[in-house]
């Protein structure tokens, strides 16, 4: 039963890809020409007027935008995560994880074809490769076990709280400034930004991928914090789906 | 062993964007389907089933009966384990099956054979088995080389031939179904009748929610008429029939 559902839920999401793009014939790497100029322009741009050189800059501006696409596209597909399926949950009972999987799996497929714009970013800047970059994938790990938590807590009360979808859009606006994704810390290092690069869990997230990728460790804190908010948000995202799950279906 | 037993079950259905109190007053005197009545917060709720009690065992064909809106799709929403209920006790055993909505999650974009995918893991069926059905499914919904090509291009017929051919490939042990299913044309019907046929034989317990007193007559042996949404009658289909329909 749980095989099949898997089964089910990744199919759906590979489904969920393929109807974007089904009679394009370059697909989803039109996310990926979309982003590459992106980050061109914005390498551009802010490399000018941070006057940091190209080659350090590049890189960390291209996996900035990569992982914040990643994990703000999740968060704000989140809110839609049942009503989106309502004609499904109205009619079959599926258990909630299929929903989230197949979300999460959704993602997961774009996130692969963009991620390509990365080793051929780093062979043109000639950016030594190493074995840290290995530790980035522990830290996505790390990240969709959090994201998983915030799916499931917020597709249930975004589904009884239609005014959700809304915030969680400005919320995500707000903290994509807020967080280092185009700026970098470094020579920044005010009160006010340590806080933000502390307690702010996108940069928490961003800096377990992003720093292995760039050859930097993360720091011990921000392991033990990542690990501290998924322990939390899944005993949070257990609790209201215990308890409120059933009635999702009443809402939609 | 399969087994359904509902114990005072009652179902209500918070309708979320009519908040006004008057609102809320004026649609309690026009009440006609279900029965509106205000949840402690304030929002208007529909009590499409009330209090219903009722014990079917292994063997048993139930037929639903009910004008619109009396509460048989909740029902049936409710034995397919969608609808929790608000109150009361709803015991399920046995591995339920629906044939309500057999187009659910046909995607028009996808070819018939992805869309045999698609449903056919909706249904609950592993890749495994629809791989290894494949071929008996695409033999019977007769579409040929068609199954290559986008459902969207396919006439109605078709694209029910297609739905019809996968969703009696599950073997529930309890079967809901929304009316009889009849597809096709004249020589299809006939095929398509055995097949249902064989698939309903199967099942342990089967409820069927109709307006067709001659299907509820060939194929149930018991007959519950819903109004309001209570039960208002549960008896033998020799019995009941005459007085839903008048003699």
């Amino acid at each position: 039963m749980f095989k099949n559902n898997v089964q089910l839920a990744l199919m759906l999401g590979w489904q969920d890809v393929r109807q974007s793009y089904r009679r394009s014939p370059i697909g989803p790497f039109w996310v990926t020409i979309t982003t590459s100029v992106l980050i061109t322009t914005m390498g551009f741009v802010f490399g000018l007027l941070f006057k940091i050189p190209y080659k350090s800059y590049l890189p960390y501006l291209a996996l900035g935008i990569l992982v914040w696409n990643f994990i703000s596209g999740i968060i704000s597909d989140a809110s839609n995560l049942f009503i989106g399926a309502a004609d499904l949950v109205k009619q079959i009972k599926l258990p909630v994880y299929v929903y989230v999987i197949r979300l999460l799996w959704r993602a997961f497929v774009i996130f692969l074809h963009n991620i390509i714009l990365i080793p051929i970013l780093f062979l043109i800047l000639q950016v030594p490769m190493n074995w840290t970059m290995l530790l980035g994938l522990l830290g996505l790990i790390l990240v969709v076990i959090n994201l998983g938590w915030i799916v499931v807590a917020l597709g249930i009360v975004a589904t009884r709280y239609r005014d959700f979808s809304q915030l969680t859009t400005s919320f995500l606006t707000v903290f994509f400034y807020l967080t280092p994704v185009m700026w970098n810390k470094d020579g920044l290092s005010t009160s006010v930004v340590n806080l933000l690069v502390k307690y702010n869990p996108f940069a928490i997230f961003l800096s377990l991928v992003r720093d292995p990728m760039l050859g930097e460790y993360p720091t011990l804190r921000t392991w033990v914090s990542a690990l501290v908010m998924a322990a939390v948000g899944w005993a949070g995202a257990a609790f209201i789906s215990r308890r409120y799950a059933s009635r999702v279906v009443y809402w939609l | 062993m399969v087994h359904v037993n509902l114990t005072n079950l009652t179902v209500d259905v918070p309708v979320y964007n009519t908040k006004s109190r008057f609102l809320t007053a004026a649609l309690m005197d026009v009440a006609t389907g279900g029965r509106l009545n205000a949840a402690k917060d304030g929002h208007v709720q529909v009590r499409a089933l009330d209090d219903i009690s009722l014990e079917v065992s292994d063997g048993e064909r139930v037929g639903i009966l009910g004008h619109n809106g009396a509460g048989k799709s909740t029902l049936l929403r409710v034995l397919g384990q969608v609808y929790a209920p608000s109150a009361g006790k709803a015991s399920i055993r046995g591995k339920v099956g629906s044939l309500i909505d057999i187009s659910l999650g046909i995607n028009p974009e996808a070819t018939g054979l992805e869309n045999i995918f698609i449903r056919g893991q909706l249904l609950g069926l592993s890749k495994a088995t629809i791989k290894r059905k494949l071929d008996d499914i695409i033999a019977f919904s007769e579409l040929g080389n068609f199954i290559n090509l986008p459902v969207r291009t396919y006439s109605t017929g078709m694209h029910m031939r297609l739905a019809f051919a996968v969703a009696t490939e599950i073997r529930p042990e309890i079967l809901l179904m929304d009316e009889w299913l009849s597809v096709g044309d004249e020589e299809f019907k006939h095929k398509a009748e055995a097949r249902l046929r064989g698939l309903v034989d199967g099942a342990n317990i089967m409820f069927l929610a109709s307006h067709s007193r001659d299907m509820i007559e060939k194929t149930c042996t018991r007959v519950i008429v819903l109004e309001h949404g209570r039960i208002v009658h549960d008896g033998l289909p020799s019995e009941i029939l005459p007085i839903y329909f008048g003699s």
